[in-house]
C-alpha cells in the first residue's frame, strides 16, 4: 500500500474525528499570552481561585462589593490566568521506526509523524507554540525558540522529509526538548522506545518534576507485539546490526512475555509519575486511537 | 500410443525447470528480516526441516503437476490404441505424393524432396509403394510396385512445373489406391505452402498413417514482377506500370530490366517488405505488336522474376447499333450519330471501339458475348423474346444497353416491362419553345464529367420534343429538363447497366448529337462495359484459355497451338493473350506441416465411430484416437483444487 503524502496527514477526515477535543495540558503552564491553558500565574482569567485584600493599584472591578458589605473591609477576587503553552513533538527516527509489518498500513515512523502532525494540529489550533524535534543517533530536526508563523506546514514538512535511520539516543534528544520546553510546557514523545526502557522512569521523573507534562506515546508493529511469522528467519537488528537465526514458532511465547514485560515496564514507569501512556499499533485506526486517547484526557482533566 | 496434435507444444515442459530451481535455490538458508529489536528473541533449536521439506515438496509437486497438465493440454494428446499385428502377407501399400507444384522450383526444395523420400522409402522394404506428383491435378501416377527401379525412375520424372498447386485431387485419387490395403501410409512430400494448403480438409481416413515429409524453407526472400499495364500517351510514346511485390518480411534491393524490342531500361528498387511497388517506366517508341519482358534479378524463385507482356494496340472494343427493319430516316440518321461518337479517335487513353450495325430481323445470328456495348435506337418494340433474354443475359455479364424510343414506344416499355428489365413507361410528347437539359444528377455516371460549374456545352442545345417519361423507381434519374421532366434513366441490371432515353438522337429531337456533349456523354455511359485493361487477355499459368468468338458466334482460334502450363506471349486472334507465373506461388508463407496433418485427418475420428470399421477402408480396423484433453482438464482441476486446501490447510 503506498504511503499517503504527509501534506495529506491532516486530511479532513482524520480532523474531524478529533477537532471536538481540546489539547489541554493537565498541568498549569507558563505562558504570556492569555489561551485556553490553566497558569500558575493568577491574574484574571475565568476561573476563580481566591480572595485577597485589596491593595491599592488593584483594578476596583475585581473588588466582591458583597464580601465588603458583610466584613466592611475590602477583597478583590483573584482567578487563575489562562495562557498559551509550548508543546514540544519529540519523534523517534531511528532505523528501528522504519519497520513495517505484514499487516500494517505504513511504518512506525510514519505512524507516529501521522499522530505527531495531529498533535501540531490541536496546539496551533490552540493557538500554543509549537516544537517539532526529529532525532535518532543525532537531533535531526529541531524547532528554533520563537513564535513563527507556519509552524504547522513547517512542521508537516520536516516530518516528511526524514528518513529514519540510525540508532536512537533518546536521553541527549530530550535535553534540548528541555530547553525549548523552558520552565513548563508540554511534551508529546513519539517512539518505540527500543533501548529506552533502562532510562526511561528517570527521564520521566525529571520531566515532571520540572512541572512539565508528557504523553509518552509508544508506537510498535503488531509483528513486534505477536511475532506472527512460520518460517525459520534470520533476524537482523535493524539499529545494531545483530543476527539471530530463530524458529518464531519455537520461541514465540517467550518472546511475547518479554516484549509484555517491556510494555508494561513503560507504562508502569509512566503510571508512577503521572505521566500519559498511550500505546498503538501501526495496524490500528489513526483516528480511533487519538479519538479515544484525546476523549479519556480530556475527561480527566 | 500417445500422440500429440502439437507436439512442439511439449517444448513447453522445460518450463518445469524453473519452479524446480527456485526451490532448490529457496531452501538453502532462511529467509532474513529486518527486525526492529531482537533483544527479546533468543536462539531457538531450529525445527526439523522434515515436515517443512515434505509440505513443500507436496506443494511443488502439486504445481509441477498442474503446469505439465497445462501444457500438455496444449499439445492435445490422443491415444491410439496399438496396431494390430500385421500377417507377413498382408497388403501393405505406401503412396508418396509429390508436389510439382511451381513454388517447390525454388531454394533446393526439389533435391531435398529427393533426400526425404529416400530415407522414408529405406523403412518401406517389402512394401508396395506408388508414387503420384500433382500441381493443378494428378499430373503422373504410378502404379503400386516393390521395385526398387521403378522407384528410380518415378524419382526421376518428377519434376517441377509453373502450375499452381492443388493436391486436393492427388490426395483423393491416393487414398483411393490406399483402400485396399490392410496397413496404408500416405507420404505427403510438399513445401506446404499457404496458397495450396489452406483449403484441405478431411481428406485422410484416421486408419492411414499420415507423414509429412516438409521440403520447405522458412524466412525465404521472394520478390517478383506481378503485373505490368501499358498506356499509350499522346505524343506516341508508351508508358509502363510495372507491379513489383516483395513476398517476404524484410525490404528487397533489386534491379528491374524492362526490354520492349531493343530498348532496355533498368531501374533500381527498394521493395518494402510485403508490399507492391509500382514502378513507370516510358519508351519513347515501342514497336507495334512487340513481345516485352519485365525482369527482376534473380533469387531463390526465379518463375516469378520474369513477366512477359505484349507492346501495342488493343483490339477495339466492340458496339452494336440494333435499328428496326424498316430503315427510316431518323434510324439512319442515329446510327450515323452513334458511329460517328464511337469511332472518333481518342488520344485521352479511352478504349477504341468497332460498330456493327444490324436490324432487329438478324439480330438473332449476333453472338452478343462478343459484344460490349448495345445501341437500341428505336427498336426495342421490335426485339423477339428471344433477343429481349439475351439481351439479360448481355446485361448480367457486365455489357451496357442504350435505348431510344422509337414508333411504338408504350410496345417497347411493355417488352421490357413484362421481362423485369425496366419498369418506366413512354406517354406522350411534350414539344415546345425553350425546352432544354435542366440537371444532370450529380451522383449520377455523368455527374463527374458534367460537374456544376464545369465547362460544358451540354446545357445549351435545343430540345425540340421529347417523351414523357415516367420513370422505374429502380433506375436512377441521370438527366432531367428544365421542366425536371426525366430526360434519361439509368437501370443496373446484374453486373450492367440499361440507359433509357426520352428522346432519340437525331436533329428531329434535338440538336444533342450536333453538340461536342455528344461523344464524351456516349462514352462515359459506355465506359463501365470496358475496363481499363481491356483488349489485353492475361492468364496464369494453368488457367483455361478463354473462348472468344467473332459477332456471328464463330469461335475464335490461334494459329498455333498455345500451351498455357508454361509462361509465353500468344496471339488468340487479334486478342493478344499474356501468360505468366501463377502468383499465388510466389508467396513465401507456409502452413505448420502437422497443422496440414490435423486438419486432413481432423474430423474423421469423430465421424466413425471407435471400433467400427470405416466405409471402404478395405476391412481395415478403425482404431480411432481418443482425445486425452477433457481428461487432462479435470485433472488440471483437481490439483488446482487440491493445492488450495493444501495451501489453506497449511497457511502457506
Amino acid at each position: 500500500m503506498p504511503d499517503v503524502p504527509l501534506s495529506e496527514l491532516l486530511s479532513p477526515a482524520l480532523l474531524s474525528r478529533i477537532a471536538d477535543y481540546g489539547l489541554l495540558s493537565r498541568l498549569a503552564v507558563d505562558g504570556y499570552m492569555s489561551g485556553l491553558h490553566r497558569s500558575t500565574a493568577k491574574g484574571y482569567g475565568s476561573e476563580f481561585v481566591q480572595y485577597r485584600g485589596y491593595s491599592s493599584g488593584d483594578d476596583p472591578k475585581y473588588i466582591d462589593w458583597k464580601l465588603y458589605a458583610r466584613r466592611g473591609k475590602l477583597y478583590t477576587k483573584v482567578f487563575q490566568e489562562e495562557t498559551t503553552m509550548r508543546c514540544a513533538l519529540l519523534i523517534d527516527a531511528s532505523a528501528s521506526m522504519a519497520y513495517r509489518g505484514k499487516d500494517a498500513v505504513c511504518s512506525k515512523y510514519r505512524y507516529a509523524a501521522m499522530l505527531a502532525a495531529c498533535f501540531a494540529y490541536l496546539a496551533q489550533r490552540q493557538g500554543d507554540r509549537l516544537g517539532l524535534f526529529v532525532y535518532a543517533d543525532d537531533m535531526l530536526y529541531a524547532t528554533a525558540r520563537g513564535q513563527r508563523e507556519g509552524q504547522l506546514r513547517r512542521v508537516t514538512e520536516q516530518l516528511s522529509r526524514v528518513k529514519p535511520a540510525g540508532v536512537a539516543y533518546h536521553d541527549a534528544a530530550l535535553v534540548q526538548v528541555e530547553e525549548f520546553l523552558g520552565r513548563r510546557g508540554l511534551l508529546v514523545w513519539l517512539s518505540d522506545f527500543h533501548g529506552a526502557d533502562d532510562g526511561l522512569a528517570r527521564q520521566v521523573r525529571r520531566l515532571r518534576a520540572a512541572h512539565r507534562d508528557c504523553l509518552v506515546c509508544q508506537v510498535l508493529d503488531r509483528d513486534e507485539i505477536d511475532l506472527p511469522f512460520a518460517d525459520t528467519l534470520r533476524f537482523v537488528d535493524s539499529e545494531n546490526g545483530d543476527e539471530i537465526t530463530t524458529a518464531p514458532g519455537e520461541v514465540c511465547a517467550d518472546y511475547q512475555e518479554r516484549m509484555q514485560a517491556f510494555m508494561a515496564g513503560i507504562r508502569q514507569d509512566c503510571l508512577n509519575n503521572n505521566t500519559d501512556y498511550l500505546l498503538t499499533a501501526t495496524d490500528e485506526n489513526l483516528a480511533d486511537v487519538l479519538g479515544a486517547y484525546l476523549h479519556r484526557r480530556e475527561a480527566l482533566l | 500410443m500417445l500422440t500429440f496434435a502439437y507436439p512442439w507444444f511439449l517444448w513447453g515442459l522445460l518450463a518445469l525447470a524453473g519452479p524446480l530451481v527456485l526451490h532448490l535455490l529457496n531452501r538453502r538458508r532462511p529467509r532474513q528480516l529486518v527486525f526492529p529489536s531482537i533483544r527479546f528473541l533468543r536462539r531457538s533449536q531450529l525445527p526439523r526441516e522434515g515436515r517443512r521439506r515434505l509440505r513443500d515438496l507436496l506443494l511443488l509437486l502439486l504445481r509441477l503437476l498442474l503446469l505439465a497438465a497445462a501444457v500438455l493440454l496444449l499439445a492435445r494428446p490422443r491415444w491410439q490404441a496399438e496396431a494390430e499385428p500385421v500377417p507377413d502377407n498382408a497388403a501393405r501399400h505406401a503412396v508418396f505424393v509429390l508436389d510439382s507444384s511451381a513454388s517447390m522450383g525454388g531454394w533446393d526444395k526439389l533435391p531435398r524432396g529427393r533426400e526425404l523420400v529416400a530415407e522414408a522409402l529405406a523403412d518401406l522394404s517389402g512394401w508396395q509403394v506408388s508414387f503420384m506428383s500433382y500441381a493443378q491435378g494428378v499430373l503422373r501416377e504410378d502404379p503400386l510396385a516393390t521395385a526398387p527401379g521403378a522407384h528410380d525412375a518415378a524419382m526421376a520424372a518428377w519434376s517441377v512445373t509453373a502450375l499452381p498447386g492443388n493436391p486436393d485431387p492427388a490426395l483423393r485419387r491416393a487414398v483411393a489406391l490406399l483402400a485396399g490395403a490392410s496397413t496404408g501410409r500416405l507420404y505427403i512430400v510438399s513445401d506446404f505452402q499457404q496458397g495450396d494448403w489452406s483449403r484441405v480438409y478431411d481428406l485422410v481416413p484416421s486408419e492411414v498413417g499420415l507423414h509429412m515429409l516438409d521440403v520447405g524453407r522458412d524466412g525465404v526472400e521472394n520478390a517478383g514482377v506481378t503485373m505490368v499495364r501499358g498506356v499509350e500517351l499522346p505524343n506516341g510514346s508508351s508508358r509502363f506500370l510495372v507491379t513489383v511485390r516483395n513476398f517476404s518480411n524484410v525490404t528487397l534491393k533489386r534491379t528491374l530490366t524492362v526490354r520492349v524490342g531493343q530498348e532496355r531500361q533498368t531501374k533500381e528498387l527498394d521493395v518494402p517488405p510485403l508490399r507492391s511497388q509500382r514502378v513507370p517506366v516510358v519508351f519513347s517508341a515501342a514497336p507495334e505488336g512487340s513481345q516485352a519482358v519485365a525482369e527482376l534479378d534473380a533469387d531463390g524463385y526465379e518463375l516469378d522474376d520474369r513477366y512477359l507482356f505484349w507492346v501495342g494496340r488493343t483490339p477495339p472494343a466492340k458496339a452494336l447499333v440494333v435499328l428496326p427493319p424498316d430503315d427510316s430516316a431518323d434510324s439512319r440518321l442515329d446510327d450515323f450519330f452513334v458511329r460517328q461518337a464511337m469511332l472518333a479517335e481518342q488520344d485521352d487513353g479511352l478504349a477504341r471501339f468497332e460498330v456493327e450495325t444490324v436490324t432487329t430481323d438478324l439480330l438473332f445470328g449476333v453472338d452478343f458475348k462478343a459484344v460490349q456495348v448495345i445501341f437500341l435506337l428505336g427498336s426495342v418494340e421490335m426485339l423477339t423474346v428471344d433477343d429481349v433474354d439475351n439481351l439479360r443475359a448481355f446485361l448480367e455479364r457486365g455489357g451496357v444497353a442504350m435505348a431510344t424510343p422509337g414508333r411504338s414506344p408504350a410496345v417497347a416499355m411493355r417488352a421490357l416491362r413484362q421481362t423485369s428489365l425496366y419498369s418506366g413507361q413512354l406517354q406522350g410528347m411534350i414539344n415546345g419553345e425553350g425546352l432544354g437539359i435542366g440537371k444532370v444528377e450529380p451522383d449520377s455516371v455523368l455527374g463527374e464529367l458534367f460537374a456544376a460549374g464545369a465547362e460544358s456545352d451540354l446545357y445549351p442545345f435545343v430540345i425540340f420534343r421529347h417523351h414523357r417519361l415516367v420513370p422505374d423507381p429502380s433506375a436512377q434519374t441521370v438527366i432531367s429538363s428544365l421542366a425536371e421532366q426525366p430526360l434519361l434513366q439509368e437501370k443496373i441490371v446484374g453486373a450492367g447497366r440499361l440507359y433509357v432515353f426520352a428522346m432519340g438522337f437525331s436533329p428531329s429531337w434535338s440538336d444533342i448529337a450536333l453538340s461536342n456533349s455528344f461523344l464524351p456523354l456516349l462514352r462515359e455511359l459506355c465506359l463501365s462495359a470496358v475496363p481499363a485493361d481491356y483488349g489485353v487477355l492475361r492468364l496464369n499459368c494453368g488457367d483455361a484459355l478463354p473462348q472468344l468468338t467473332t459477332l456471328l458466334g464463330e469461335a475464335i482460334a490461334s494459329s498455333r497451338p498455345i500451351d498455357s502450363s508454361v509462361p509465353g506471349l500468344h496471339r488468340l486472334g487479334d486478342w493478344p493473350l499474356e501468360i505468366n507465373a501463377p502468383v499465388r506461388e510466389s508467396m513465401t508463407e507456409r502452413r505448420y506441416a502437422a497443422d496440414v496433418r490435423t486438419a486432413l485427418q481432423r474430423d474423421s475420428a469423430a465421424a466413425a465411430g471407435v471400433g467400427r470399421a470405416t466405409p471402404g477402408s478395405g476391412g481395415m480396423p478403425a482404431r480411432q484416437p481418443l482425445a486425452l484433453w477433457r481428461w487432462l482438464a479435470i485433472v488440471m482441476a483437481a490439483v488446482m483444487l487440491v493445492e488450495l486446501l493444501l495451501r489453506t490447510a497449511l497457511k502457506v
